[in-house]
């Protein structure tokens, strides 16, 4: 079934269509985090919140964008969110340095970690670019998203996304020079 | 043929998918004949692989993750009526609208859930027309509002909600602030509300009007702040660029500096290129170059050109 058409079916009161969809996106949700948070339980968490803030604004949902793009959407501005209080807490550091402790360490039901040598550098460099290169680069490369639609998730222009994912190659190719 | 100058402005964008028809055409027959663009683009394969190749690391139980989104989503809904409440008081000091009264109105004694249930969901004419009836309905009216805000579903408590501050009415409005700071809430479910709300762009122009007076200039900050924390629909994203855009191509410099405090403050996401007419402006210019800075890393100083040529476009 069309996402549209579940999107319709919740909004006509059928709230188990609102399932459908969790179970639909949750792994490109959550690998979506994942990749901006860097932590399995900050992703799950951050995801999951996305998740509920879709659920209570879905009836006001005009399908103005794709469903897939309204959720990211969401999640880019929770995780905007807590990374504007993490800033002003001062405690970026902290974070930092919670997130060397925790690779390797969360387990909870999540399943396997992955402990590549290669696969840690690139998480790291992806980790390192600046905010908006990194929201970019990775709903660009991990979730194929066109420079029009990743513009539509951010509320960009087209351009912007050119330039920050030209920005963040470039900062990366520097970067990760001995890996390439 | 295309030059190696023009290509390698392009090459990205060939490789991304986002050339067509002739354009990629051109790019792609100069890739084919030179070297070194084709390096570049063998370079960016070689960067995506090894991107691509670096998994998320985790992946969600199924079963699981959905039972703790609806443990979730229960949790909030239980809570979100009274996060609602400073809101909706919020919106009615700021629009300011002035409702006229109508008939047909609600008889003494008739039960009006059913009109505050249809509220929820109707469009903006038709909640207009219900919060007229109510409105029409007078104390009765009010004291059944009230007792809905107290009790009952959550979701038809926020409308009853709603619909009070619609009031205009001073000790309407302070029962409902009384009541919600009896129960505060937490601010990021109010922040989220008003995100989703179709009455975003119509909060966000009297968050300007707000910021007009030195008065209440604090209080539409704060009100821009929260609107765009809680992630703006489209329209009121696009209303809020648009103000904002006003006050930068304003005479006024008291316009353009409300503008350019605005962006600073508030971190609304703004066509950077419109900043670079101000780069010359007495005592803008500055803070439009630190501004430019500091969103784009790069330093152009205060050459207008130079910074137009980085945004490709012409003054």
């Amino acid at each position: 079934m069309a996402d549209a058409e579940l999107v319709l079916k919740f909004q006509g009161g059928q709230a188990e269509a609102f399932d459908d969809l969790v179970r639909r996106y949750m792994r490109d949700a959550f690998s979506f985090c994942m990749r901006l948070t860097g932590r399995a339980d900050e992703a799950e968490e951050l995801s999951q919140e996305g998740f509920v803030t879709a659920y209570r604004a879905l009836r006001g949902f005009r399908g103005e964008a794709s469903f897939r793009s309204w959720l990211f959407r969401i999640l880019i501005n929770r995780w905007r969110d807590r990374r504007r209080s993490r800033r002003r807490e001062d405690a970026r550091m902290e974070l930092v340095k919670a997130d060397v402790e925790s690779r390797g360490a969360y387990s909870g039901e999540l399943g396997e970690l992955d402990a590549g040598e290669l696969g840690d550098v690139v998480k790291s460099r992806v980790q390192d670019l600046p905010d908006r290169q990194r929201e970019v680069l990775v709903l660009h490369v991990y979730h194929g998203m066109s420079h029009h639609e990743v513009a539509g998730v951010l509320g960009c222009s087209y351009d912007d996304v050119k330039m920050n994912l030209s920005l963040a190659r470039k900062r990366l190719r520097e970067t990760m020079k001995g890996y390439l | 043929m295309m030059t190696c100058d023009t290509a390698r402005g392009r090459l990205e964008e060939l490789f991304d998918g986002e050339l067509h028809g002739d354009d990629a055409a051109s790019v792609q027959a100069h890739v084919h004949a030179c070297a070194a663009c084709a390096a570049e683009i063998a370079a960016f394969k070689r960067l995506e692989d090894v991107l691509r190749g670096a998994p998320a690391g985790a992946r969600p139980d199924g079963e699981r993750y959905l039972a703790r989104v609806k443990e979730r989503t229960r949790a909030r809904e239980n809570s979100r009526w009274t996060a609602l409440l400073p809101l909706a008081a919020a919106a009615m000091l700021m629009i300011g609208l002035a409702w006229v009264l109508a008939s047909p109105t609600p008889s003494k004694g008739t039960d009006i859930s059913a009109l505050v249930d249809e509220y929820r969901t109707a469009d903006a004419e038709r909640q207009a027309a219900i919060e007229k009836k109510l409105q029409a309905g007078g104390a009765d009216a009010i004291v059944q509002l009230k007792a809905l805000v107290q009790s009952g579903l959550p979701q038809r408590q926020q409308a009853a909600a709603v619909i009070l501050a619609r009031y205009q009415d001073k000790s309407v409005t302070q029962w409902l602030v009384d009541y919600s700071n009896r129960e505060p809430a937490s601010p990021d479910v109010l922040l989220l509300e008003i995100g989703s709300e179709p009455s975003d762009d119509e909060l966000v122009g009297s968050a300007f009007d707000l910021l007009r007076s030195s008065k209440t200039r604090e209080d539409g900050f704060s009100v821009l702040r929260k609107l765009h924390k809680g992630g703006l629909n489209r329209q009121a994203a696009y209303a809020m660029v648009d103000r904002v855009k006003g006050l930068l191509a304003s005479p006024s410099p008291k316009d353009q500096e409300l503008g350019l405090e605005v962006l600073r403050t508030v971190g609304v996401k703004f066509p950077l290129p419109d900043l670079v007419d101000l780069l010359d402006v007495p005592e803008l210019g500055d803070k439009a170059y630190e501004f430019l800075k500091q969103q784009t890393n790069k330093d152009y100083g205060r050459d207008k050109k130079a910074w137009a040529e980085y945004f490709g476009r012409r003054l």
